[in-house]
């Protein structure tokens, strides 16, 4: 290459470094911190040292290796208080028990007992050494499988922890339910919308255009105050109707499943509707009219003729909505019952609630990682159609 | 028409006997009240011609095309096809095939999809829709390229795709509007030839439309002249050309000299036409005209001779010569600030040099009379 170029190629590429610094610290480093937090598990490393090394060389099914309950016996007496509460926080998430069983033991060792099986029957149960294996650190899958509701059984690989609470796949499955019915809500409303918009005279896009964008320029917390103003039960539809004399009691509108669809479509509405409009005031209608002019009556040419030029448009505004919604949680938590509660409540719930910062992570990496797959896949699919396009070209 | 010249002797529509597919009565169309597109258009298409709608931008004449397309609907006005009121029929049921100048070809799908796709409509059965789609791929001379995504064709192969998309439910009348118009000089030429012959061979019915006056002149059986939405003359090309209606149609098919004066005498459709230099030419008018009537002589400046012998000799000088291989372009100011064009066969001649003076002159037989202004 000429120096010159090179030097122009320089020049470009340091244009975008403030953008790419950028991601690199709000978006890269965070995420790569979300993937290492998600699968450290080192409370026993910090706290009982010597027990997580005698249980690491353990296949966790033939009997408890003596060395583990030697170690026990001198690391618990010696644990700092401070990191013997954050195991027994950890070992909590697994039986809410246990923090109290270590607790216990750690008192009677210090007071002189010194047979395990006597301070309390669980240490001679097997169930216990393996939960505290899991433990042993200081990395492990024990938050990632709990996203997904699952435990590490050492017979079988994997299993099923539903018994013991796990609810995560419910959460994910819904949270996926209430993206994919939003973004169909979002789209029967935008539709005719849009269409109805492409087809005015100019002046009415342009006003029809500000008033889908008016809502970008509202809090977001406002719009859902106002929906809950509409929606609850002295609220202004329930008022009208009653007052109307067509219902006696108010409709449940509001903190249910009904609402938290309806404010989460309104809220979403302009991600698909410029894209959309965009797509369709490009629209070539010479394609409509020379398949009409081949015999196509208007289902056909609009099926034929009309959906494929809007497809590009339709498909990136549905997306938006998709993922933007995966994520989403003031509004369900505003609006929504506990039952319709989203992933990202709980993610949240986790790091400023609970301080559960482990299982948050993993949480927050499963949703990550779907939204990457779908966008992936996407990706695949327009790519594939543009190869198809460029075939032997 | 009729009321739009008062020239009697141009063709009337409508007249009796003529087996016309396509007849449009009295068509108006506006947007609103203040843009109006066509005028009380009335025109008829004969059964088997190729007839081209020619006129600048602004004419109506894809306005017109499109009404009888069925993607428009006239503000008044009637349209029959095959004598059926088809006026508010959907463009579906009509039956016709349209060319665009966008071709309007389907992107997502092959060459062979998109040609294959009225005769899917029509629920043709596969082997028959493959027999036909080759046959119109051989006819447009893209044999071959059915499995080609249209993205990946030249304008000129987009275009052939786009008639045989046209051509293969072999509709009675083929819609073209501008096709050729995105496509360069050389394609140009040959696609023409191709239409011509694609029309012979199949004999369908041709309405064309074109602002290019050389498309309109070698491809058509009739020119129909449109301006401001009015039909302003419709007949064979070399009658559009050799007798255009009025100075409009004289200057918009090819290079004139319209010499402006006034009719002072007449005799045998010969008349005596007095220019506004003073000097007086002769010329055959092919129209009812009355002395004293403000007239223009147009004179092709092929039509035009050297020399003071000639007929109707106008005196001269020589503003501006340039050599064209074949023949020479000379610029002539005659007296009375007329200029005159002349196209001279270069072989054997000698050129006088610029500023010297000059003789033009014309036949009085050849050159025509026309109306000065419409």
């Amino acid at each position: 290459m000429h120096p010159h170029e090179t030097w122009r190629a320089i020049r470009g590429y340091a244009l975008v470094i403030p953008v790419l610094a950028m991601l690199l610290v709000t978006f890269v480093v965070p995420l790569l911190e979300v993937v290492r937090t998600s699968v450290t598990d080192d409370e026993m490393q910090a706290s009982l040292p010597n027990v997580a090394a005698a249980l690491r060389p353990w296949d966790g099914q033939s009997v408890v290796p003596a060395e583990a309950s030697q170690a026990l016996l001198l690391d618990l007496p010696a644990a700092a208080p401070q990191k013997l509460a954050a195991l027994g926080r950890r070992l909590s998430y697994e039986d809410p028990k246990a923090n109290s069983l270590l607790r216990l033991t750690a008192q009677r060792l210090k007071s002189g007992a010194t047979n395990l099986a006597e301070i309390d029957g669980r240490w001679a149960q097997p169930g216990t050494w393996q939960m505290l294996k899991r433990a042993a650190g200081p990395y492990s899958s024990f938050y990632l499988l709990g996203a997904f509701d699952l435990r590490r059984d050492f017979g079988n690989g994997v299993k099923d922890s539903y018994e013991t609470g796990g609810l995560y796949r419910n959460i994910l499955l819904r949270t996926f339910v209430i993206a994919f019915l939003t973004t169909v809500c979002a789209l029967v409303l935008a539709f005719p919308l849009c269409f109805f918009i492409s087809q005015s005279s100019s002046v009415i896009q342009r006003g029809a255009v500000l008033i889908i964008m008016l809502p970008f320029w509202t809090s977001i917390i406002v719009r859902t105050t106002a929906w809950i103003v509409l929606l609850q039960d002295r609220g202004v539809i329930n008022q009208l109707l009653e007052a109307s004399g067509l219902i006696n009691r108010p409709l449940p509108l509001l903190h249910n499943r009904f609402a938290v669809i309806v404010v989460l479509t309104h809220v979403m509405l302009p991600f698909l509707a410029l894209p959309l409009l965009a797509s369709m005031r490009a629209v070539d209608h010479r394609l409509t009219d020379a398949a009409a002019s081949l015999g196509a009556g208007p289902l056909r040419a609009f099926w034929s003729a009309y959906l494929p030029q809007i497809l590009p448009g339709l498909a990136a505004g549905a997306m938006l909505v998709f993922v933007l919604t995966l994520g989403f949680y003031v509004t369900p938590a505003l609006v929504g019952g506990p039952a319709d509660q989203t992933i990202g409540a709980y993610i949240s719930l986790f790091t400023t609630g609970t301080g559960n910062w482990g299982l948050a992570s993993a949480l927050g990496l499963v949703l990550t990682v779907s939204t990457a797959l779908l966008l992936a896949l996407r990706q695949t699919l327009t790519g594939f159609a543009k190869d198809q396009g460029a075939a032997d070209r | 028409m009729g009321a739009s010249t008062p020239f009697a002797k141009i063709p009337e529509v409508g007249q009796d006997g003529a087996d016309n597919i396509v007849s449009l009565r009295n068509l108006s169309m506006s947007y609103g009240r203040m843009q109006t597109i066509l005028h009380d258009l009335s025109l008829d298409v004969r059964r088997g011609e190729f007839l081209t709608l020619l006129g600048p931008s602004g004419s109506g004449k894809t306005t017109t095309l499109m009404l009888i397309a069925g993607f428009q609907y006239p503000s008044n006005g009637q349209i029959l096809i095959d004598g059926k009121d088809v006026t508010a029929l959907a463009p579906h049921r009509r039956e016709l095939g349209v060319v665009f100048q966008s071709y309007a070809l389907f992107p997502q799908m092959t060459v062979h999809e998109n040609i294959a796709f009225p005769l899917k409509l029509r629920k043709l059965h596969r082997q028959e829709i493959d027999r036909r789609v080759h046959e119109a791929l051989d006819l447009v001379h893209l044999t071959g390229l059915g499995k080609r995504r249209t993205t990946q064709l030249s304008g000129g192969q987009q275009q052939r795709v786009a008639l045989a998309r046209a051509l293969v439910y072999r509709p009675k009348i083929v819609l073209m509007d501008e096709p050729l118009g995105a496509l360069d000089r050389g394609l140009r030429d040959s696609m023409q030839r191709e239409f011509r012959e694609i029309h012979r061979t199949l004999g369908m019915t041709f309405v064309y439309v074109t602002h290019d006056q050389h498309e309109a002149l070698t491809m058509s059986d009739r020119i129909a002249v449109l301006k401001d939405g009015r039909l302003v003359q419709i007949g064979p090309p070399e009658e559009i050309y050799r007798r255009p209606a009025n100075s409009f149609v004289a200057s918009f098919l090819g290079d004139a000299n319209l010499l402006e004066g006034k009719i002072t005498g007449l005799s045998d459709n010969q008349a005596t036409v007095r220019l506004s230099g003073g000097q007086i030419v002769q010329a055959p008018l092919p129209y009812d005209a009355s002395v004293g009537s403000s007239v223009s002589v147009l004179v092709r400046p092929d039509a035009v001779t050297l020399g003071a012998g000639s007929p109707n000799a106008l005196r001269g000088t020589l503003q501006d010569a340039a050599f064209h291989g074949d023949h020479y372009r000379l610029q002539v100011a005659v007296e009375g600030g007329i200029k005159i064009s002349a196209k001279i066969a270069s072989h054997g001649i000698l050129v006088p040099s610029i500023g010297d003076a000059i003789a033009v002159g014309f036949s009085n037989v050849d050159p025509t009379i026309v109306l000065t202004r419409i």
